[in-house]
């Protein structure tokens, strides 16, 4: 009996793969025995894709997509990458129960482990909040992130930004960071008060450090000096001190100074020394033409007048028309600095010439002048200084009396 | 030459009449007044401020001597046998030196006269 065979031609819809195969096979449970010599395929009974996901463009996938093995196959690859990617509302991205990224409302939480990021660049870094530990590196932390530092106990202090080599981290006047500027070899820093930022000055008492100070009485001619022209007088006896007088003769004047004791050449505006003077006067009555000086160094006293372009620092009270106005004063042998304080009759004066620096002048206490110009500096300690009084070339008797007086003299 | 006479800038404070000779910015003020603020017046802190004087007979006043006062000046000479210092008049280089001196001054303070 003759083989029949079968003459069915099988082909997909598009006519890819056809042939007339001996065998049909089908998936089980889709091809159903209808009994009448013909067979019926079920091609709606998978809804869902199949494991090799060849039927993706008619089903979709319904469960878990599972790998045959573990930690071996790639979701892409370098050249087929996968384009977005959707998660759900409170979807994790585990990594083998280490670490895991998970969602909740606007929050991304990563637990189990670290985040390390890239060294900071210009165009890359960290913004935003953390919270929890940060190590590592950055360029800069900026705007919140910097208040947010309130703490640093485990900041080492060479872990500091570099400086210059010999300044001293202070705070300003504002209460701003600062620094103190470098200072000169041996000096020291010195506290400027509240307020005010410390600074490196010259160390009191450095080098030849050295203290003399004069207070010579009053009342005794002992270790003075005086110079008269045309009758000027000196009284110097008991508790009133020490008064000059022009005398009424024209063109008269009266010059009293400390000598330098024997033996001390010392030199009273050195530029390393400190020089300070004090005294208190008062006016017996100052004819209106007259001048009268008080301090220390060398002045040429006339009757017409004294000079004040020597070597001196002090004050001086100058009558003109009967118009008096008091001045400090300083020269340094060529040229005289002067400016007016308030006139006064008496009173306790003094200053304190500060090296090269300046010279200070009080009254009563008070600061009333400073100078900076043409400071004394070439006096050789003849005399350490005194008081003297001129009617500048007329007739009235001018009188003062000084009733303290002190000097001293220090290295510095 | 006799005498020169010059005022220069001067700064004096608006409430105590503390004067000085150096325009009282910060450097100069940390120089001469550590502590006291630029302008601030070192005497009466609290409520002075440091003004330029327009004032001409309150502004700083600088007296160079004039040459013919050279002749009159002395030098120290040694001490005579009581201990008294001695002096003498100046020679002819110490004389010229002087005087140059006086010049110098003289152009200095010519160009800061206000």
């Amino acid at each position: 009996m003759p083989v029949i065979r079968s003459k069915l031609l099988i082909q997909e819809e598009d006519g890819s793969p056809t042939g007339r195969p001996i065998t049909l096979k089908v998936s089980n449970g889709t091809l159903t025995d209808n009994g009448d010599n013909t067979f019926s395929l079920d091609t709606s009974a998978g809804s869902g894709a199949t494991t090799a996901l060849d039927n993706l463009a008619s089903v979709a996938i319904n469960t878990s997509l599972l790998s045959d093995t573990t930690n071996t196959d790639a979701l892409g690859s370098a050249a087929k990458a996968w384009s977005d990617l959707f998660l759900g509302d409170g979807s994790v991205i585990d990594w083998n129960s280490d670490v895991a990224l998970t969602h909740s409302a606007n929050t991304l939480t990563f637990t189990g482990g670290t985040v390390a990021l890239g060294t900071a660049t210009a165009t890359g870094g960290l913004t935003g909040n953390i919270t929890g530990n940060a190590s590592g590196t950055a360029a800069t932390v900026t705007d919140a992130a910097q208040a947010a530092i309130t703490t640093a106990a485990n900041l080492p202090w060479t872990g500091l930004k570099a400086g210059t080599d010999g300044e001293v981290p202070t705070f300003d006047s504002s209460g701003n960071p600062a620094f103190v500027a470098v200072g000169t070899a041996t000096h020291v820093l010195t506290s400027n008060g509240a307020g005010a930022a410390p600074t490196f000055q010259a160390a009191s008492g450095g080098g030849n450090p050295s203290w003399i100070s004069w207070h010579p009485p009053m009342s005794a001619t002992a270790g003075w000096s005086a110079t008269a022209v045309n009758g000027g007088t000196r009284t110097q006896a008991g508790q009133a001190g020490t008064r000059l007088d022009t005398s009424t003769n024209s063109g008269a004047s009266e010059h009293v100074y400390l000598e330098t004791p024997t033996g001390i050449t010392t030199v009273m505006f050195g530029s390393a020394t400190k020089t300070m003077f004090g005294c208190w006067f008062f006016e017996n009555g100052a004819g209106a033409a007259s001048t009268v000086w008080m301090g220390i160094g060398e002045v040429t006293v006339a009757g017409t007048g004294i000079t004040f372009t020597p070597d001196q620092a002090g004050f001086k009270r100058i009558g003109v028309a009967g118009v008096f106005t008091a001045s400090a004063t300083n020269g340094n042998g060529t040229t005289e600095t002067a400016t007016a304080i308030a006139a006064t009759a008496n009173g306790g004066l003094s200053f304190v010439k500060d090296g090269t620096t300046d010279i200070k002048f009080y009254k009563n206490g008070s600061l009333v002048a400073t100078h900076t110009t043409n400071l004394p500096n070439g006096s050789d300690g003849t005399y350490l200084g005194g008081m003297a009084v001129s009617n500048n070339s007329t007739t009235d008797n001018t009188a003062y009396t000084w009733h303290t007086w002190n000097m001293e003299l220090r290295n510095v | 030459m006799s005498k020169t006479i010059i005022t220069i800038k001067t700064w004096r404070c608006t409430e105590c009449n503390y004067v000085q000779d150096f325009e009282p910015t910060q450097e100069l003020t940390d120089l001469h007044h550590p502590g006291t603020k630029a302008d601030q017046c070192p005497s009466c802190k609290a409520t002075g401020k440091l003004t330029p004087e327009t004032r001409p007979e309150e502004k700083t006043i600088i007296t160079i001597m004039g040459e013919e006062e050279v002749d009159e000046l002395e030098v120290r000479a040694g001490e005579d046998v009581e201990g008294k210092p001695k002096f003498r008049k100046l020679n002819v280089k110490e004389k010229a030196d002087k005087v140059k001196e006086i010049r110098d001054s003289v152009k200095y303070w010519q160009a800061l006269e206000d």
